[in-house]
Formats: C-alpha cells, sequence, structure tokens
C-alpha cells in the first residue's frame, strides 16, 4: 500500500514543539493510508514518532538563520517571511518522493482526510485550499494583482512532485525577485505564478476560524463546524477579531478536545 | 477637421468614450481604476516628466519603451503630443485587462504602439531580447518594482523615472528620500531630478530623475 510523507515546519519562537506533536497526533487519528512524519526544525522535543530533517540550504536566504540576517525585510519582516516552506517544492527534498502532504502547524484536523484524497486522487493534480471565504469581488479588482495578492490557503498543500513541476526552477532562478515581491509570504508567491498547477479543496472540507466558509453567505467568524475536516487560523497581523488557534483554544474547549 | 476647440485639445477626451463603454460594458469593477489613474497628481507628475523629456531627447524618432504603462491614459497622448515623431511605443504590463483597455482608449496611436503582456520583475531579459531597443525608457511605478540599477536597458538610454514613498501594500519599492531613490536607479548621469509632492496637501513624496546609465 502507497504511503504518504507528511510535512510540516517549526522555526523561530512564536510556535512550540508542543504545535507539531499535536499536529502529529491529528494526523495519526486522520490520516486514511500508513503515513511517515516530518518535521523541518532545528527544535528539540519532537515525539519519537516524528523525524526531524534538517532546513535544505540549496535555495539562497531561506533558512530561518539567513532569512533573519538579511536587511531584506518590511513591515518588521523578513520580505516572504515563510521561506523555508519553500523546500517543500525541491524535487526529492530530503529524499522525499511519492505523495506529500504539507501542513501549516497551526490547523486542525477535524475529521478523517479520506474525502480529501479521494478529491486529490480523482484529479491527478496537485491540491491546495483555496481562500473560498475572501471577496472575490475583491480578488477581481486590479490592486489584487498588483498586491500579489493570494487567492490559495497554504495551510495545506497535498502533492507528488510530477505536478508541481517548475515550481523549484522558478525559485532557483529568481528568488532575489520572488522574495521581493511577494512579502506577503509564499502564498502570494504561488498564487501569482503557480497556481495553474493546483485543484483546489472543496469548501465542504476546509474553512477558516476567523473568516467563515465562502463568500459571500457564509463567513460566520469563530464557528465550530464538525462536519468539515480542517480548519485553518489564519489570521490578519494587528487585527483584535482574529484569533491564533492557542488563544482560540482557551476560548473555545471544543478546539482542545480536537487539538491535542 | 474638427472644430477648433478640438483641433488644439492636446487629449482628444472624446475618444475616450469607446473605453469608458468597454469598461462599464465588460469591466465595471475597474472603473474606480481608471478614474484613479487620470486623477490630478498623474496628469501633474506626467506631464512635468513628459515635457522634461521632450527638452532633454536628443534622438530624432525615438523608440520609447513604458514600463508598467497600465492604461497608458495620461502618458500616452503626452508623449504623443511633445514628442510627435516617436517610431514605436512600447507598453510593457502584466495586467491584460489594463492592455485591453489601453487598445480602445488610445486606437488613433495604434499604429505605432506596441503592447507587451509583461512583468517587468521577472522578464526584463525579454526585453533586453527584442532586436528593436529603446532610445528612451519611461517607468512612473518604480515604487512597484525591483531596483532600477538592475532593469536598465543598455547604455546611452535615456531612463526617465518616478518613485514615491506612498505608504500601499502594492509599493514593494517605497523610496525614503531622494539619495536612495539615485542609489536605487544606477544613472551615472543625471540630466534632471525633482521631488513633489505626492498629491496635493500630501505627506508624501514623488521623486523624479531623468539620466542615463553609461556604463
Amino acid at each position: 500500500m502507497n504511503r504518504v510523507s507528511v510535512l510540516c515546519s517549526l522555526w523561530g519562537n512564536k510556535y512550540s514543539v508542543d504545535y507539531v506533536n499535536k499536529l502529529y497526533n491529528m494526523v495519526k487519528k486522520n490520516c486514511p493510508m500508513p503515513f511517515d512524519f516530518y518535521c523541518q526544525t532545528d527544535h528539540d522535543g519532537l515525539l519519537p514518532q516524528i523525524e526531524r530533517i534538517d532546513f535544505d540550504s540549496e535555495l539562497p536566504e531561506s533558512t530561518p538563520h539567513e532569512m533573519q540576517a538579511s536587511d531584506n525585510y518590511i513591515n518588521g519582516l523578513p520580505r516572504l517571511w515563510d521561506r523555508p516552506k519553500l523546500n517543500y517544492w525541491k524535487p526529492k527534498c530530503w529524499g522525499i518522493d511519492g505523495i506529500k502532504i504539507a501542513f501549516d502547524i497551526d490547523v486542525l484536523i477535524l475529521n478523517n482526510l479520506e474525502p480529501i484524497f479521494e478529491q486529490y486522487f480523482a484529479q491527478d493534480k496537485a491540491f491546495t485550499g483555496r481562500s473560498w471565504w475572501h471577496n472575490m469581488e475583491h480578488e477581481a479588482l486590479p490592486q489584487w494583482r498588483r498586491r500579489y495578492g493570494a487567492r490559495n490557503n497554504g495551510g495545506f498543500y497535498m502533492w507528488q512532485d510530477h505536478q508541481v513541476k517548475g515550481i523549484w526552477d522558478d525559485l532557483i532562478e529568481n528568488y532575489k525577485f520572488i522574495y521581493f515581491c511577494f512579502h506577503g509570504g509564499s502564498d502570494n508567491f504561488i498564487s501569482t505564478r503557480h497556481l495553474d498547477k493546483f485543484a483546489f479543496v472543496s469548501h465542504e472540507h476546509m474553512y477558516s476560524f476567523n473568516r467563515g466558509v465562502k463568500w459571500p453567505d457564509d463567513l460566520a467568524m469563530w464557528q465550530y463546524r464538525p462536519e468539515k475536516i480542517i480548519c485553518v487560523f489564519n489570521t490578519d497581523v494587528g487585527y483584535p477579531l482574529h484569533k491564533d488557534i492557542h488563544n482560540s483554544s482557551e476560548a473555545f474547549p471544543w478546539i482542545k478536545e480536537y487539538w491535542q | 477637421m474638427d472644430t477648433f476647440t478640438m483641433d488644439r485639445m492636446i487629449i482628444p477626451v472624446w475618444e475616450w468614450s469607446n473605453a469608458l463603454n468597454l469598461i462599464a460594458h465588460k469591466f465595471p469593477y475597474r472603473y474606480k481604476d481608471f478614474a484613479q489613474s487620470i486623477s490630478r497628481h498623474h496628469w501633474q507628475h506626467k506631464s512635468n516628466l513628459v515635457e522634461q523629456i521632450s527638452m532633454i531627447n536628443t534622438h530624432e524618432s525615438p523608440v520609447v519603451y513604458v514600463l508598467g504603462s497600465w492604461y497608458g491614459a495620461v502618458l500616452v497622448p503626452l508623449l504623443m503630443h511633445h514628442i510627435p515623431d516617436i517610431k514605436k511605443l512600447y507598453l510593457f504590463d502584466y495586467d491584460p485587462e489594463a492592455l485591453e483597455i489601453c487598445y480602445t482608449l488610445h486606437e488613433r496611436y495604434n499604429h505605432i504602439i506596441k503592447r507587451q503582456l509583461v512583468d517587468v520583475n521577472f522578464e526584463i531579459d525579454k526585453l533586453k531580447s527584442y532586436e528593436e531597443q529603446p532610445n528612451i525608457v519611461i517607468n512612473t511605478s518604480c515604487e512597484s518594482m525591483w531596483n532600477m540599477n538592475d532593469l536598465l536597458l543598455g547604455p546611452n538610454v535615456l531612463h526617465a523615472l518616478q518613485g514615491n514613498n506612498f505608504p500601499e501594500t502594492s509599493h514593494i519599492n517605497a523610496v525614503p528620500n531622494m539619495d536612495i531613490f539615485k542609489s536605487r536607479c544606477g544613472l551615472t548621469d543625471i540630466m534632471y531630478e525633482n521631488e513633489k509632492p505626492y498629491d496635493v496637501d500630501s505627506a508624501h513624496t514623488m521623486y523624479t530623475l531623468i539620466g542615463i546609465n553609461h556604463e
């Protein structure tokens, strides 16, 4: 039977290994296929079932240390601040091949991932979350394009290397310009230059805790939606109504039931 | 032959009717963007730029490249008026809808305009590979692009560059002052420089440089 490789990344001090360990537990509970779980990090304290992998350094200025040390900052953050996640697109990175899944470490998995896997296999295309909760009229505006606005949500990716051919070559060739232009993060990069390589997880399976399910009719915040599979906690910096998963779990006991 | 008044108007605004109809019919969500493109400060800064170019330029029948041309609503008619012997005007932008509107907007000049769908930040080599290279390069949105010193198109080409320090998400390269703007533009021979308020009552600044890179 096929195995799937689950990837995540942890750097800096905003999050702890606890997030990774909880993610592992949620995957273990809900993954319909045998899996290996990897975390790209230099932190200690991972569960023994998690294989720690080093920050790949082929992509220039992509390790947390290099990123922090550069003077390429905007709004207090390094431009394209989540560069370590770009290593996911390197073919056979860390010697990992086959079907891969990448999660952000602050997602919640509510139910078995099987329907998402079925959708992925049926389409034979790389897979990511779509920001269905975005105001699509805003997305159509020229200003959205001008600021290289994101349309996908990178809290979840599922792919095989042959389905994302070209992303890594683009990064190696244009990293200097990519870091500079897509200062909002890797989702902006994927959305602007490579979105045609991806199909999207249905809004029936994925939602945002802070933004809802689908524009324009279902945008209620902070909802418990037990029928969904993945819940992301994307926040706008400085917006007090957006809650991260840690604070949410204090305020909403149901989150703790899943996030452990 | 039109009326005395129409013949003397620099900008044939009645020809914008078709473009506005196109926007209303096909791109209604762009009407604010178009309105912004013809606001007062765009006229002020772009007319100043083109007037200066027309005095500095020594090339006859120049080939002109405009990087990040948007609709060209202001720049194109100004260039045609002040440099009437332009041989070819290349407009480069990464926004296909803007280029489509631009086509309708400047129908009377379409025989010398060539539009290219290009993201200058990533495809400058494509521009450098064109057989017809420019005598004049204009970029009025340096604040939205990579540093011009990496995007300059050859020695002895007159570059007319504008950037600002207006804070906006799309302004990935806003400049805090003229010295930094100069260092990012890389012109070795500056023939004109200017800094003016970005807009009426604005606390922000528009920086303008015209010159050549001899290296």
